[in-house]
C-alpha cells in the first residue's frame, strides 16, 4: 500500500457504500472492512451507544420539564394534582453539559470501535493472506519434490540410480507435505481469525485477494510521530471527555448543597359525596385548620406555591459522595496520564519493526533472484555437475528464500497497520450515528 | 446470556408501565382529631377502605429516556449473545481444524518415518560400500531426525487440539463409554495409528453446526490412547 491514511479513507468511503450481506468466495481487505462494518459485534455494541446516549440525554433534560402526578382514592372521592417545575437547581447546567458529553463519549467509543476493528481486522487479513501465500509456496514445493522423486524412480527403474538415493527424495515429498498440511492449517486459522475480527463466519473455502502492505511512509520521526497521536488518539480523547463527564456528576450529585427553587402546585379536587354527612364527605388528608362550615363534600383547592429547599446538613453524606467521585476523576487521570506515556512506546515499537523489517527485505532483495538460481542448477542438473538431491536441496533454499521474504514481508504489514493503530489514523469516522 | 436479555426485556416493560395509571387497595383505621382542641376527646374515628389511583401523567419525559436507555442496554445484550456464539463457533472450528490436521499429520507421519529409517539404513550401506559419501548419510539422518520431531509436534499438536475442542464443547471425550470400551480394547495396542474422524453428520448432535462438526470420536495419537469407535454415538454425555 502506497498510502495507508488516503487508502483505508478509501476502504472505509467504500465500505460504506457496501452492504455485504452474502460472504462472497473471494475476499478483498476492502470487502473485510465492509464485512466488519456491518457485522463487527465490537461495532454493533459501540453503535448502541447511540441509542443510549439518547436516552440518557432525554432523561437529562428531564430537569427543564414541570411533572405532573395524578392521584384519586376512593374513600371519600378526592383527586390531587400535583405540578412541580423546578426554576433553578444547581444540577441544572451541569445536565445539560452532562447530556452533550454524552453524546460526545458514544461517538468517540464508535470512533476508537471503528479503529479497532480496522486495525484488527487488517492484522487478520495480513496474516491471512501471508499464511495463503505460504501455504501456495509449500504447494509449489510438494511439486517441485514430486517431480524429482518421479525422475529418481525412473533413473531406479532404469537402473541408473539405487534406491538409496531414491528414499530421500520420498522423504522429502513426505516432509514436503507434512509442512503443507501444518500451512493448510495456518491459513484456516487466518481465515478463521479473520471471521472473528469481521463478525461473520467465513467458510475455509473462502479465497484472499490483495498484497500485503510494504511501503508505508518513508519518514519515521518518532517524536514527531508522538506528538501526532497525542493529538489524534481518540482512546486519549475518550478517556478526557470521560473525565469532563465525571466532573459534570460529581455537580449533579452535590446539588442538594444549594438552594433548589420551583413552583408547586398540588390542587386536591373534591367532587361532591354521594354518601351524606358523617367523616366519609371529610377530604381527611388537609382543611385540617378549615372552619368546620368548609368542610364540606364538593371543596376544591387549587394551591400554588414557591419553593426553595436546601440542605445545610446531611450527616456528611454529600461530602463522602464528592470524595468517591473525587477518587474517580483521580484515577481516570492516572489512566490519561498512563496511556499519554505508552503512546510514545507503541510508536517506537512499531517503527522498529518497519525499520528492522525493510532492512531485513533489502537485504533479501539484494540476494541473487530465485529464478536465476533456480536455472542455474538445472542447467547444472542437466550438465552432470550436480546430483538429482542436491537439486531437490537447492530448490528447497530457494523456496525457503521466499517463505523468508514473505514472512518478512507480512510482518511489516502488520507493523505498519499497528503504527496507524498507535497513530489513531487512517479511518474517517462518519458523521452520523451508524444504521446497526 | 439468554437470561440477561429476558432481564433487559422485562426491563423495558417496567419501564413502560411508568407512565400507566396504577390502582391500589387500600384499608385503614382513621382517628381524627379536633385541632381546635387539645384532646382527643372529640375526635373522629373511623375505618377506611377503597382505592388509590396514582397516574404520572407526565415526567419531563425521563421514563421516555430511560426506556430508550434500556433498549439500547437490550441491543447490546444481543450482539453480546452473537458475539459468543461466533466465538464459541470459532474455537470449535479452530480446534477441530487442528485435530484433523494433527490426525493427518501423524498418520503420514509415522509412515515417513520408517521411510526415513529406512533412507538412514540405505545411505550406511552406501557410504560402507563407497557409493555414497557421508554427507549423504548426514543428510538422511537429518531427514530421519526432521521426521521425527515432525512426529512429535504433531502429536503435541493433537494434544493441544483435544484439549481445546474439549473445553471448547465443554465435554471430555475419554469420559464416554465408547472409548472407554476402546481403551480397554486397544491397552495392549503399540502402534495405534489414529483414524480419520468421522463425517460431520455422524456425530451425536449438538446445539450448533460448529458443535456438531465436534464429533467425540476422535482419536488420539500416541500409542497409549487408542482410537475409539468411529460412529458410535454415546449414550450419555459427561459435561
Amino acid at each position: 500500500m502506497k498510502k495507508p491514511l488516503g487508502c483505508l479513507l478509501v476502504f472505509f468511503l467504500a465500505a460504506l457504500g457496501v452492504r455485504a450481506d452474502a460472504v462472497p468466495h473471494t475476499l478483498t481487505l476492502r470487502q473485510s472492512l465492509a464485512l466488519a462494518l456491518d457485522h463487527n459485534p465490537e461495532l454493533r455494541t459501540a453503535s448502541t451507544a447511540f441509542l443510549s446516549a439518547e436516552g440518557r440525554d432525554i432523561q437529562l433534560h428531564a430537569i427543564l420539564y414541570p411533572t405532573i402526578n395524578a392521584q384519586a382514592i376512593s374513600t371519600p372521592l378526592i383527586f390531587y394534582v400535583q405540578i412541580q417545575q423546578t426554576f433553578y437547581s444547581h444540577a441544572t447546567m451541569p445536565q445539560l453539559r452532562l447530556s452533550r458529553l454524552t453524546h460526545e463519549q458514544a461517538f468517540l467509543n464508535y470512533r476508537q470501535a471503528l479503529f479497532d476493528v480496522a486495525f484488527q481486522v487488517r492484522q487478520a487479513f495480513a496474516i491471512a493472506l501471508g499464511a495463503q501465500e505460504t501455504a501456495a509456496l509449500g504447494r509449489e514445493l510438494i511439486e517441485k519434490r514430486q517431480t524429482a522423486y518421479k525422475t529418481g524412480q525412473n533413473l531406479f527403474d532404469a537402473g541408473q540410480l539405487q534406491r538409496g538415493n531414491v528414499l530421500p527424495l520420498q522423504v522429502l515429498v513426505n516432509l514436503a507435505q507434512q509442512n503443507e498440511m501444518l500451512d493448510v492449517l495456518a491459513e484456516q486459522q487466518g481465515v478463521l481469525a479473520l471471521a472473528q475480527a469481521i463478525g461473520v463466519d467465513l467458510p475455509d473455502s473462502v479465497r484472499l485477494e490483495g498484497s500485503l502492505d510494504d511501503n508505508g511512509p518513508t519518514k519515521l520521526d518518532v517524536g514527531a510521530l508522538s506528538a501526532q497521536a497525542l493529538r489524534d488518539r481518540q482512546d486519549l480523547q475518550l478517556l478526557e471527555n470521560a473525565k469532563l463527564s465525571a466532573d459534570q456528576q460529581i455537580e449533579i450529585d452535590l446539588k442538594n448543597a444549594w438552594p433548589t427553587v420551583g413552583f408547586e402546585s398540588d390542587s386536591a379536587i373534591q367532587p361532591p359525596a354521594y354518601i351524606t354527612g358523617g367523616t366519609s364527605a371529610y377530604d381527611l388528608e388537609r382543611n385540617y385548620n378549615e372552619p368546620e362550615t368548609q368542610r364540606v363534600a364538593g371543596n376544591t383547592q387549587l394551591p400554588i406555591s414557591l419553593y426553595m429547599d436546601w440542605t445545610f446538613y446531611d450527616g456528611g453524606n454529600l461530602r463522602g459522595v464528592k470524595t468517591a467521585e473525587k477518587a474517580l476523576i483521580a484515577s481516570q487521570e492516572v489512566a490519561i496520564d498512563a496511556l499519554k506515556r505508552s503512546i510514545p512506546g507503541e510508536i517506537a515499537s512499531a517503527v522498529t519493526s518497519i525499520e528492522s523489517e525493510r532492512s531485513t527485505l533489502q537485504l533479501l532483495g539484494d540476494q541473487t533472484p530465485p529464478s536465476d538460481v533456480e536455472k542455474d542448477a538445472t542447467v547444472d542438473y542437466d550438465a552432470g555437475r550436480v546430483r538429482l538431491l542436491d537439486k531437490v536441496n537447492l530448490e528447497t533454499d530457494i523456496v525457503r528464500q521466499r517463505q523468508l521474504r514473505l514472512a518478512s514481508q507480512i510482518r511489516l504489514s502488520l507493523a505498519l497497520a499497528a503504527l496507524d493503530h498507535a497513530l489513531g489514523r487512517g479511518l474517517e469516522a462518519p458523521r452520523s450515528a451508524p444504521a446497526h | 446470556m439468554d437470561r440477561e436479555i429476558d432481564i433487559a426485556e422485562r426491563k423495558i416493560k417496567i419501564d413502560k408501565a411508568a407512565n400507566l395509571p396504577r390502582i391500589d387497595a387500600y384499608v385503614a383505621d382513621q382517628q381524627y382529631r379536633d385541632q381546635t382542641l387539645s384532646s382527643f376527646n372529640a375526635s373522629q374515628n373511623g375505618y377506611a377502605f377503597g382505592l388509590l389511583g396514582s397516574w404520572d401523567i407526565f415526567d419531563g419525559f425521563s421514563s421516555r429516556g430511560q426506556k430508550i436507555f434500556d433498549t439500547a442496554t437490550l441491543d447490546s445484550q444481543r450482539v453480546a449473545r452473537d458475539q459468543l456464539v461466533l466465538q464459541i463457533e470459532g474455537e470449535v472450528r479452530e480446534a477441530y481444524t487442528r485435530l484433523l490436521t494433527a490426525q493427518a499429520t501423524i498418520q503420514a507421519q509415522v509412515a515417513n518415518q520408517k521411510i526415513a529409517e529406512e533412507s538412514v539404513k540405505l545411505a550406511r550401506v552406501s557410504a560402507d560400500s563407497g557409493y555414497a559419501t557421508l554427507l549423504d548419510v548426514l543428510q538422511a539422518t537429518l531427514d530421519l531426525t526432521a521426521s521425527r520431531s515432525d512426529l512429535i509436534r504433531a502429536r503435541q499438536l493433537y494434544l493441544d487440539a483435544m484439549a481445546d475442542l474439549e473445553h471448547a464443547i465443554s465435554l471430555k471425550f475419554v469420559d464416554w463409554p465408547s472409548n472407554t470400551a476402546a481403551i480397554r480394547a486397544d491397552t495392549d495396542a503399540t502402534t495405534a495409528v489414529p483414524a480419520f474422524p468421522p463425517p460431520p453428520e455422524a456425530a451425536p448432535a449438538p446445539a450448533s453446526p460448529a458443535t456438531s462438526a465436534a464429533a467425540p470420536t476422535l482419536a488420539p495419537p500416541v500409542e497409549a490412547v487408542p482410537t475409539p469407535t468411529p460412529a458410535a454415538a454415546p449414550p450419555a454425555l459427561h459435561p
